[in-house]
């Protein structure tokens, strides 16, 4: 399996995740603190940390351990989620996508973004308390489990004995693990953050001969004892990417009183049990406070006993699972270059049957046209995807912007399941983003205003998607102050745009702000009023065969529309003029 | 990634990957380092890219080793061999 294929489907999956987070965390902060948007935060941190691991990206892992600590805190109900925590969970989560960036080499660690996570893992930890403390959790910059110590080291407390207080894993991974790209050893490493390991134990199973091994195929069997704050399902869960690949067993013990299995038959048995002593050894021989532990201890937190709190949330992500298949972005744009070859093809054939007068073969053709432009129509349909999820990422911009900005925002979306071309959705969030803020920071008036004018405090933003007439409009829309035409007309004339006597229509006026260079802010400031944006909004809305425009009354609110086509992919043909009349250009 | 007889040991050095894309080609020479039925010390000094297929690979030239009743083991390996080793409960592989 390719590598870096893996890392882009780990970095997409991961992306998505920190999505679902943000937007489950904003739901909470709305007022809508449901189990399940708590299980979906938890489910997110810890499948980051999990897949995090088996790429070795081991600052990823450190951190999110915090993260999915907290969270599971909060869904055992251990820990209230406050309004403060939210905050929090929500630049932990920017953290998290930093911190991927900087795995993959893009960004480089600068002294802010070590302070800054240095800031969040002591809030995470003043949330955690004491059975948390980030020394006994692994360090962002130390390998979590994978560290020098390693699994086999000796555990920094020992288990209280008596009852059963650990469990005896034994895990025989299937021969397909290696040829789906995952790595035995990644989840013995990511087992062992989970608790205090006191031994562990591995061999090869029906290996066979020299001539016959298939080095490709896994044969490996690992058996341990774990301690620590995890239950059965926790193990569980952190097997579950290959819970149809291995034999998982998973039986609890007295970890004091196990020694190495005699009942595995291995080339290995003589083989001394590891850190055997080290388990037996009384808690109080144990050393107080290692240095730098490699793995959590029994006081960090157990991560993802996913299931039985989680069972109807596992369930939607199985069915989901079945439901949508993830495809290549280029795989899928070959597809659509085929089928438009295919189209070509196609009319040339009609053509031909056209010219032969061949019934039979104009029937043919027909039946096949009417084939292909459905087969063109699904394909097409394949690239069209909901920008919900583009609109529900202005739900942060706006949540930060006005607390920046001391408003009082409601967004309100509507038409998120509009549909519209991959391509599209993925060009226009930047000019999105660009009259998002700009409504926010100019059009919606301060409160203080806003009371002057007789309006609520709490400014309205509308983000609006629709079908119309082939296209595909999308509206931002404000209850602000609206546009100021007679300041944009001297704006105008002082910046030399129109000389003073022109004579220019209100929507002439009202477009004069797409001109570069242009603003009628009274003020800088660092989100916008630099003149810089609506020209850019206006080029790439063009580039996308669109077009803008404004609406806006003094006083009531500005209404921009952005009308797009349905799609970039495949044009049946171009309209033109031609001397007084239009003609279809196939 | 080469074979030389020692103090009647073969030292099998192994190049700086043994992983799932190497093994397959690293097989050649594990049948040449014990077809000659004696001690193997493998070599790893070199080996910077080890993941849980190189490992099964190390495992599974001990078990060829012992089945025609020669020893083998690890000599000088980094610290991501080390630390997988560990993991895995399987340090005392680690030889000379």
């Amino acid at each position: 399996m390719n590598l870096d294929a893996a890392l882009a489907a780990f970095e997409d999956e991961a992306r998505e995740l920190l999505t679902d987070m943000e937007s489950s965390l904003l739901s909470i902060e709305g007022g809508q603190a449901e189990a399940g948007a708590i299980n979906a935060i938890f489910r997110a941190a810890h499948t980051i940390k999990g897949s995090s691991g088996m790429f070795g990206l081991d600052s990823v892992v450190a951190f999110t351990h915090h993260v999915e600590s907290l969270m599971d805190d909060v869904r055992n109900g251990t820990t209230q989620l406050t309004t403060e925590m939210v905050s929090l969970l929500l630049k932990c989560g920017d953290h998290i996508g930093f911190l991927i960036n900087e795995a993959l080499g893009r960004v480089p660690r600068g002294e802010t973004e070590a302070q800054r996570e240095t800031v969040l893992l002591a809030g995470l930890a003043a949330f955690l308390g004491d059975a948390h403390a980030p020394a006994d959790a692994p360090h962002a910059n130390e390998a979590p489990a994978a560290g020098s110590g390693g699994p086999s080291q000796p555990a920094p407390t020992a288990p209280s004995g008596g009852d059963n207080d650990g469990f005896h894993v034994r895990v025989h991974f299937g021969t397909g693990v290696f040829g789906e790209g995952m790595d035995p050893l990644s989840f013995i490493r990511y087992l062992a953050t989970l608790g205090t390991v006191h031994w562990v134990h591995s061999d090869l199973v029906e290996l066979g001969t020299m001539e016959t091994f298939d080095p490709e195929a896994c044969y490996i069997r690992t058996e341990l004892v774990i301690s620590g704050k995890l239950d059965e399902d926790s193990i569980r869960a952190a097997f579950e990417f290959i819970e149809d690949q291995c034999d998982l067993t998973i039986t609890p013990c007295v970890c004091a009183l196990t020694t190495e299995p005699g009942s595995v038959p291995s080339a290995t048995a003589t083989e001394p049990a590891q850190a055997v002593t080290a388990a037996a050894t009384p808690a109080a021989a144990a050393p107080p406070k290692p240095a730098a532990p490699a793995v959590p201890t029994a006081g960090a937190k157990a991560a993802a006993p996913a299931v039985p709190a989680d069972s109807g949330a596992k369930a939607d992500a199985k069915s989901a699972d079945n439901k949508f298949l993830r495809v290549e972005a280029d795989k899928l744009d070959q597809l659509i270059n085929l089928i438009g070859e295919l189209v070509i093809a196609g009319a040339s054939s009609t053509l031909i049957a056209n010219s032969l007068r061949s019934q039979e073969m104009m029937e043919a053709t027909s039946n096949v046209s009417t084939l292909v432009e459905a087969i063109r129509d699904t394909a097409l349909n394949l690239r069209m995807v909901q920008i919900g999820a583009t609109f529900s990422r202005f739900q942060r911009v706006v949540r930060d912007l006005s607390q920046e900005l001391g408003k009082e925002i409601d967004l309100q979306i509507s038409g998120a399941d509009t549909e519209l071309d991959k391509s599209v959705v993925e060009k226009i969030a930047d000019p999105l983003t660009h009259l998002v803020r700009n409504s926010l920071d100019h059009g919606i008036e301060s409160r203080e205003r806003r009371i002057e004018a007789g309006k609520s405090v709490v400014g309205i933003l509308q983000l609006h998607a629709y079908h119309e007439s082939g296209s595909i409009v999308i509206e931002v829309a404000d209850d602000g102050g609206g546009l100021n035409l007679d300041k944009i007309k001297a704006k105008a004339i002082e910046r030399g745009l129109i000389t003073p006597n022109a004579s220019l229509t209100p929507r002439e006026i009202q477009n004069l702000i797409f001109e570069p260079g242009f603003s009628t802010a009274d003020a800088v400031t660092n989100l916008s009023g630099r003149g810089v944006g609506m020209d850019v909004v206006r080029q790439n809305i063009q580039s996308l065969r669109g077009t803008i425009e404004l609406d806006s009354e003094l006083g009531v609110g500005t209404i921009t529309r952005i009308r797009l086509p349905l799609t970039l992919a495949i044009i049946d043909g171009f309209l033109v003029g031609v001397g007084d009349g239009p003609t279809w250009c196939p | 990634m080469s074979l030389e007889l020692t103090d009647g040991r073969v030292v099998w050095t192994l190049p700086s990957e043994v992983n799932i894309y190497s093994v397959a080609e690293l097989k050649t020479s594990m049948n040449a380092a014990l077809v000659q039925k004696r001690d193997v010390v493998c070599q790893m000094k070199q080996v910077e890219d080890f993941d849980g297929a190189g490992l099964q690979f190390l495992m599974a030239g001990r078990e060829f080793a012992a089945q025609q009743n020669c020893g083998f083991a690890v000599s000088k390996p980094g610290p991501d061999v080390v630390d997988a080793l560990q993991a895995m409960g399987l340090s005392n592989m680690i030889g000379e």
